[in-house]
């Protein structure tokens, strides 16, 4: 009755003695009323009485049962999940308290695991985020300190290299007027010795936009609908804010990837430029950020009064035009979002400059410049007409000179 | 089955003699000769049909390759010579209905009876001390060898033992691993080489390599030419 196992199931664990070849054997454990058994292959007996057995837990799982005897000579292990309980059962509750340690051992040390596993996950991400965002902003903040001269690589290639199939008109005196509402905003810019580079494209679509570097294109469309060129000026002076401002460069690096954005951090502006002209290339499709559209607006204000223009005269002219066709927006207003928020922005802005009498640009004839690109439109009709007249001219002659052939071959 | 351990420890070459009949679970690509009287056969499962495709998949994991190679004496007296990947050792450890835990590539070849599966170490010591995520885990009765880079060295572990990391080969299942520092504050730690250590403790058997294939990797790489 003794040495009967009070547990129905035997447990295969192992024994460490160094009276045991090696040290060490597997062996067969049972429990009974008295005692842990371990039988080894090689057919030794060890036994370790409840009374004098302390327990430990760990292995390379964590979950292994050690019972030592008091000088540590004898230890039985055992890795099976149900030993503890029926440890606890067979000993009568003997060893209750000292389960109840180790698996309250166990079960901080592996919250503890778990808690240093969530912070070093944590801390691993906001490295990850922390880092993404820091090289992004990092290099949003190094292209400012680039020279200008990265701008006007990349508003000159992007120019040479865009294929928007508007004809460039040509009329000095178009050209001119143009010229001279930049160089009259010119000395107002932010950035001195800015040379702007000036087109008017032929196209009816309202609109202007700026490349780095100072290249400036406006369509005809914009200067037909406008009443005055100060009107015009305005649109010009917004642009030219955003070339100062350096906004086309900004949103360069808002599309930058890691690896260019560590590129630019380190100085190599390669991935930049070919960047910058790709986006370029679509500046009549891409819109600003709203925040460098107030940006532009502001600056380009600023710009305007100091130059002595009305600067709410772009106002005046959108307003006009909202006016005539409320849902019909201009190029230049669908590309640029939250139109009366900014009008007001303006309006709010203007009334904290100093009262003062604008000037005009006296030296441009308006009217003049307004006539002679109507006047193009109707040359260029009477060329397409005369040129219809002389192909069909010239195909009569063909088919004159074909029959001719036809009938001295017959 | 017989063994014996050749030209130890730069250059070791492990020679089996196995009996007709008698088969041998090796490595995938450890065979460096045989005799005319043996088959191979390819699998990812033990020996007998246990185990399959997701254990093949772990052994991956583990560093270990997906198949197994088992050969099997058809003639007596065959002998079938192994030899690990780096230049290094070869040790013998039997295992009675026990449990080995072995590094990633340290598994040469075992008895057919034994088990090789891999055994789940946790994400922090695979983060902290650039081991893997899953260890080799060889358990049951029979005759195993692993191999290292470098020498090899037996620790019979009593309370706690230190090792850098990456110089581990095996350890008892009975041995609790745990990642630490080597001295008392992290920067000192660091100062010194030694960074994050693994700390075992409890008791049991534990082998060390003398080489640690990472560090000869970094100081190997930059010489190598670009091809």
């Amino acid at each position: 009755m003794f040495d009967q196992s009070v547990e129905d199931a035997d447990f295969q664990g192992g024994v460490f003695c160094k009276e045991l070849p090696n040290g060490r054997a597997s062996a067969n454990i049972t429990l009974d009323f008295t005692s842990i058994r371990a039988r080894t292959t090689g057919g030794d007996e060890f036994v370790l009485r409840y009374g004098e057995t302390n327990l430990e837990m760990g292995g390379s799982s964590g979950r292994m049962v050690f019972c030592r005897n008091a000088d540590k000579t004898v230890t039985i292990f055992c890795e099976d999940k149900k030993f503890p309980k029926a440890l606890e059962n067979a000993s009568s509750g003997e060893l209750r308290a000292e389960i109840e340690r180790v698996i309250g051992n166990r079960k901080q040390e592996s919250r503890r695991g778990w808690g240093m596993f969530w912070i070093g996950a944590t801390v691993c991400v906001l490295l990850l985020i922390g880092g993404y965002f820091g090289i992004k902003q990092g290099a949003k903040a190094a292209v400012h300190s680039l020279p200008f001269s990265v701008d006007e690589t990349i508003g000159e290639l992007s120019q040479s290299s865009m294929q928007d199939g508007f004809k460039e008109v040509d009329d000095p005196k178009v050209v001119a007027a143009i010229e001279a509402i930049v160089e009259r905003l010119e000395p107002y810019s932010a950035i001195p010795d800015v040379k702007y580079q000036v087109r008017v494209l032929d196209s009816p679509i309202m609109n202007a936009y700026a490349l780095p570097g100072g290249y400036i294109t406006v369509f005809t469309g914009l200067i037909a609908e406008s009443e005055s060129a100060e009107e015009v000026a305005g649109v010009i002076a917004h642009e030219m804010a955003h070339v100062t401002k350096r906004h086309g460069l900004e949103r360069v690096t808002g599309q930058l990837g890691i690896v260019v954005g560590i590129q630019v951090l380190l100085g190599d502006v390669s991935g930049l430029l070919a960047l910058g002209v790709e986006l370029g290339q679509y500046a009549t499709q891409n819109s600003y950020s709203r925040l460098q559209e107030t940006e532009a607006d502001l600056e380009g204000a600023r710009m305007l009064y100091e130059a002595n223009i009305d600067p709410l005269s772009v106002v005046t002219l959108f307003e006009d035009l909202k006016a005539e066709d409320p849902l019909g927006l201009p190029a230049w207003l669908s590309t640029h979002p939250d139109t009366q928020g900014r009008i007001d922005r303006l309006k709010d802005y203007a009334k904290t400059l100093p009262v003062k009498e604008y000037d005009t640009y006296d030296d441009i004839d308006w009217a003049d410049i307004k006539s002679r690109l109507e006047g193009d439109k109707d040359e260029d009709a009477d060329k397409n007409e005369v040129s219809k007249q002389e192909d069909k001219k010239g195909e009569e002659e063909d088919l004159d000179e074909v029959a001719k052939e036809d009938a001295e071959d017959s | 089955m017989q063994h014996e351990i050749q030209a130890r420890p730069a250059a070791t070459v492990l020679k089996v003699d196995l009996e007709q009949g008698e088969s041998l679970t090796c490595e995938v690509g450890a065979m460096i000769a045989m005799s005319s009287g043996m088959t191979v056969e390819t699998t990812s499962r033990q020996k007998g049909g246990k185990g399959g495709l997701m254990k093949g998949l772990k052994r991956m994991f583990s560093g270990e390759n997906f198949f197994l190679n088992h050969f099997t004496a058809q003639n007596p007296d065959q002998s079938i010579y192994l030899g690990p990947t780096l230049m290094g050792d070869v040790i013998y450890h039997p295992l009675d209905n026990a449990t080995l835990i072995v590094q990633g590539a340290s598994w040469l070849a075992s008895d057919p009876g034994i088990e090789v599966d891999a055994s789940w170490q946790g994400f922090g010591k695979a983060l902290f001390s650039g081991e893997s995520m899953f260890w080799v885990k060889c358990s049951g009765t029979g005759d195993l060898f692993l191999n290292s880079f470098g020498a090899i060295y037996e620790v019979d572990v009593d309370g706690q033992y230190t090792v850098d990391s990456g110089h581990i080969v095996a350890f008892e299942e009975t041995l609790q691993f745990k990642i630490g520092k080597a001295g008392k504050s992290l920067i000192g730690s660091f100062l010194g080489g030694e960074g994050l250590v693994c700390k075992f403790e409890g008791q049991g058997k534990l082998y060390c390599q003398s080489h640690n294939p990472p560090s000869f990797g970094k100081l190997l790489g930059p010489q190598l030419r670009p091809r």
